[in-house]
C-alpha cells in the first residue's frame, strides 16, 4: 500500500515531488546553463518518513530526509488532456540525483528501483510497526495509548508480515478488550455512522448508488450527500487543511459550534427515518441492546415526550458522544 | 482570594490593588483589551492593496494591473480605492500598514505557508499549536478565544476552551432540551461538555435570526464585535478570508483580488460598528502566507511571491502610518529577482501586538511563543504603550 500510495498521482503532485530535482542531475545541469537554479524539494520525502512510515520517533536526521528526497527525485505526475487529478506517474531519469544514497544507515543505488527498495525497508522498520499500532490505538481507544495496548497489534504485524487485515483484526480485538476502561470523544464522522446504524436512518448513500460512480466522472449530488453532511458537521472528508489529515485527538473536536452541529443534525436525521422505526418501542429496544446502563438512559429519555427530542438527547448523551 | 498570574500582573500595574479595593471593582475598572486576527488565505498582494507611488519599475511590470483613482496615504504609498472603510479608520488615526513584511518562509506552497503563518514556525507541520494560542496560554486567557469558523483554526490551538461560531443552516433544538443535556453532563462530571452547552444555551448571537443568519464575514464581524465589547466576553477573535490566490484575471479596481480585499474591508467596518467605542481598546491585524510577484503573468494574474503587507486597525495604534523599511523594486533589490522583499519579520509585529494587548513583556513572548527567534520589539513604534 505504501508503495502504491507513494507514487500515486495526487501524492506526487500535492507534495511537490514534481519540483524535486537532483542538484547533480541532468535537468539541474541544463537549468544552470540557462542561469537558473534547481534542486531538491523535501516535502514528499519528509512526509513519507514522518507521516506514512517510521515517524520522528525513529530519530531520523535532516540528512536522512535530504537523502530520501534524492531517491525520490525524478518521480513526476503526468498531466492528461482533461487535467483530472487521477493521471499516471512516471520516472524521469534526467531529474534523478546520480550516485549512492544513504537513509537510516543503509545504502541505496541510484535509479528507479531505489524508491521501492527504501520503502520496503521503511515499512519493515520496528518504528513503523510501533507508529501504526499507536495510531490505530489512538483512533480506536484513547488519545494516549499504552505499551500494553500496542503490543498485540505489533505482534500480529510481525506474525503476518504486515498483512493489513490481520493487523486490523488485532486492533479491533484490543479496542474491544479496553472498551469498558476508555471512552473517547468521537469525531463527527464516527458519530454520524454510529447514529445512522443504531437508529436505522438512511444518511449514507447505498453501495448500489456509489457503484454507479466511475473514476474520472463527476459524482452526482446523491453520491455526494455524505460529503455535504460531513462538511456541515465540520469533518469534510477531502478538506483537511494539513497533509496529516484530521486530528485523532479528542480535544480538537470539542468546540461549541461543532457540538451545535451534532444537536442540529441529529434532529435532521430523525426526520429522515422510515416510519417503521419512529416508534417508542424501537428506541427502547435499541437502548437495551446498545448501552451498558439502559435503565438510566431510558429514565433520562422519559423526561421528553416527543420521539424526535428523545432521539436528539440520546445521540448527544456522553454515553454516545464518548465511546 | 484566588488570583491568577494574569490578574496579578494586571493588578500590580495599578495602585488600586494595593490600596485594598476588592477584586470585582478592580476587574470592572480594568480596561479590557481585544486582539483580532484576520487570516487572508491564498497570498495577499501587498502591492495591489498598498501600491507604491511613482515607481517606474512597478508600473513597467504591471501594465494591466495598475489601479486608477488610488487613495494617497503619504508621499510614497497609496491605498486600493475600494478599501473605503480602512481609509476611514486611517483618517481617524486608527489605521496602520506594515509594508514589505512576511513570515520567514521563502518557498511558495500555500499548504506550507498557511501552516507556518499559523504556527509561526520554520518547518512546515512540525509545530502543532498556533502562535496566538501559545500567546494566550502565556497570558492565561483560557476560554477567551472566539473563532468565526467551523473547525477551530490551528492559529488558536495551544489553549483549551476556545469558542467558535459559524451559523448553522438549521435551527437549534428547543431550550429545555439543551438544559436537560447540560444537567446530564453536569451530573456525569462531564465538565467540558457542560461548559460548551452553557456557552451554546446562553449565546445570544446564535439564537436570534434562526436559519436565515448569514455566514458572510461582514455579518459575523458585527456579531463578534458585540461579543468582544462585553466585559466578560471573548478577548481574542479570528476571521478567515479566502480567495487571494489570483493566478489569472486578478483585475484592477474591480476583479477577484479586489473582491477579497473588499471582504476584508467589510470586516473592519462591521467590527467598528459592533465594538462601538470599544474599538479604542482593540487591535485588528491581518496575516497572510506570502505576497505575489511584481510582474503580471500571461493571464493578467500574479504568481506566488514573498513580501506582502499587514493591515492594522484600532485605538491601540500609536498613529496612522505606513511603517516600512522599503527594500526597493529594482531588479537586484527584488527577492530572487521577482518578488518584493521582506525587511520586517511579520512575527515581530505579532509578538509586539500580543505584548501590547495581553500586557506581557515582549521578551517573554519572544522566548516562550517564538522559541527565542531574533525578533524586533516594535511596540513603541506601532502601539500606544
Amino acid at each position: 500500500m505504501v508503495q502504491e500510495a507513494t507514487v500515486g498521482w495526487s501524492m506526487i503532485h500535492h507534495l511537490d515531488n514534481d519540483q524535486n530535482i537532483g542538484p547533480k542531475s541532468q535537468e539541474a545541469q541544463w537549468a544552470r546553463e540557462k542561469g537558473k537554479k534547481k534542486g531538491v524539494n523535501e516535502n514528499h520525502a519528509r512526509e513519507l518518513l514522518e507521516l506514512h512510515t517510521v515517524s520522528p520517533d525513529c530519530r531520523y536526521t535532516q540528512e536522512d530526509i535530504i537523502q530520501m528526497a534524492y531517491i525520490m527525485s525524478g518521480w513526476r505526475p503526468k498531466w492528461g488532456k482533461k487535467r483530472l487529478e487521477t493521471g499516471d506517474v512516471h520516472f524521469n531519469p534526467d531529474a534523478h540525483e546520480p550516485g549512492t544514497k544513504m537513509v537510516l544507515g543503509k545504502k541505496y543505488k541510484s535509479g528507479r528501483k531505489s524508491l521501492s527498495a527504501v520503502i520496503t525497508d521503511l515499512v519493515n522498520h520496528p518504528s513503523c510497526r510501533k507508529f501504526i499500532a499507536m495510531k490505530l490505538c489512538r483512533y480506536l481507544i484513547t488519545d494516549n495509548p499504552t505499551k500494553e495496548m500496542m503490543e498485540p497489534i505489533i505482534k500480529a504485524w510481525e506474525k503476518s508480515d504486515g498483512f493489513l487485515p490481520e493487523v486490523h483484526k488485532a486492533a479491533i480485538e484490543v479496542a474491544f478488550n479496553y472498551s469498558d476502561r476508555h471512552n473517547k470523544f468521537q469525531n463527527p464522522e464516527n458519530w454520524l455512522l454510529q447514529m445512522s446504524k443504531m437508529s436505522d436512518v438512511d444518511l449514507i448513500p447505498t453501495p448500489k448508488l456509489m457503484d454507479l460512480y466511475a473514476l474520472g466522472q463527476k459524482p452526482t449530488n446523491g453520491q455526494r450527500s455524505s460529503e455535504h453532511l460531513l462538511r456541515e458537521l465540520g469533518h469534510h472528508p477531502y478538506l483537511a487543511k494539513q497533509p496529516n489529515g484530521w486530528s485523532d485527538i479528542s480535544d480538537d473536536w470539542m468546540s461549541p459550534e461543532l457540538l451545535i452541529r451534532r444537536l442540529v443534525y441529529s434532529k435532521e436525521a430523525y426526520y429522515k427515518k422510515s416510519g417503521k422505526s419512529q416508534t417508542p418501542e424501537f428506541y427502547e429496544e435499541m437502548v437495551q441492546k446498545n448501552y451498558d446502563n439502559p435503565n438510566e438512559i431510558l429514565q433520562i429519555l422519559s423526561q421528553h415526550k416527543e420521539l424526535v427530542h428523545k432521539h436528539v438527547i440520546l445521540f448527544n448523551l456522553p454515553e454516545t458522544l464518548k465511546s | 482570594m484566588k488570583i491568577s498570574r494574569r490578574n496579578f500582573l494586571k493588578g500590580s500595574a495599578t495602585t488600586l490593588f494595593l490600596a485594598g479595593f476588592n477584586f470585582p471593582v478592580l476587574a470592572n475598572s480594568e480596561k479590557k483589551k481585544n486582539l483580532i486576527v484576520i487570516m487572508l488565505r491564498g497570498g495577499m498582494d501587498g502591492l495591489c492593496a498598498v501600491p507604491i507611488i511613482g515607481d517606474k519599475n512597478f508600473e513597467k511590470r504591471r501594465k494591466d494591473l495598475i489601479l486608477d483613482q488610488t487613495i494617497k496615504l503619504n508621499s510614497d504609498f497609496a491605498l486600493h480605492p475600494k478599501l473605503k472603510n480602512f481609509h476611514n479608520l486611517w483618517q481617524n488615526n486608527l489605521g496602520t500598514i506594515i509594508h514589505a513584511t512576511n513570515i520567514p518562509y521563502t518557498k511558495r506552497s500555500h499548504f506550507d505557508g498557511q501552516n507556518l503563518m499559523e504556527t509561526g514556525g520554520h518547518i512546515p507541520y512540525s509545530i502543532k499549536t498556533g502562535w496566538l494560542g501559545r500567546g494566550m496560554k502565556l497570558a492565561d486567557l483560557k476560554g477567551d478565544g472566539l473563532a468565526l469558523a467551523l473547525p477551530m483554526p490551528l492559529l488558536l490551538r495551544g489553549i483549551p476552551s476556545n469558542d467558535n461560531f459559524y451559523p448553522s443552516k438549521k435551527r437549534l433544538p428547543r431550550t429545555e432540551l439543551l438544559q436537560l443535556l447540560k444537567s446530564v453532563y453536569t451530573d456525569k462530571s462531564e465538565h467540558d461538555l457542560a461548559n460548551m452547552m452553557e456557552i451554546i444555551a446562553n449565546r445570544s448571537m446564535m439564537n436570534n435570526g434562526g436559519t436565515s443568519m448569514s455566514r458572510k464575514n461582514s455579518s459575523l464581524a458585527y456579531k463578534a464585535g458585540l461579543e468582544l465589547k462585553k466585559i466578560n466576553g471573548p478577548r481574542v477573535a479570528v476571521f478567515e478570508v479566502d480567495g487571494f490566490d489570483t493566478h489569472a484575471a486578478q483585475g484592477g479596481v474591480n476583479g477577484s483580488h479586489s473582491d477579497s480585499l473588499i471582504e476584508m474591508d467589510s470586516i473592519f467596518k462591521s467590527l467598528e460598528k459592533g465594538l462601538g467605542t470599544e474599538i479604542e481598546n482593540t487591535l485588528v491585524v491581518t496575516l497572510t502566507e506570502f505576497g505575489r510577484t511584481i510582474k503580471q503573468n500571461g493571464g493578467r494574474g500574479t504568481e506566488h511571491g514573498y513580501g506582502s503587507a499587514i493591515f492594522m486597525a484600532g485605538g491601540l495604534l500609536k498613529q496612522s502610518q505606513v511603517y516600512s523599511d522599503w527594500p526597493g523594486l529594482k531588479r537586484k533589490e527584488l527577492f530572487e529577482g521577482r518578488d518584493l522583499n521582506s525587511t520586517i519579520d511579520s512575527r515581530s509585529v505579532y509578538a509586539s501586538a500580543m505584548s501590547t494587548v495581553f500586557d506581557i513583556d515582549f521578551k517573554r513572548i519572544q522566548k516562550e511563543v517564538f522559541w527565542g527567534d531574533e525578533l524586533q520589539n516594535l511596540s513603541d513604534k506601532l502601539f500606544k504603550v
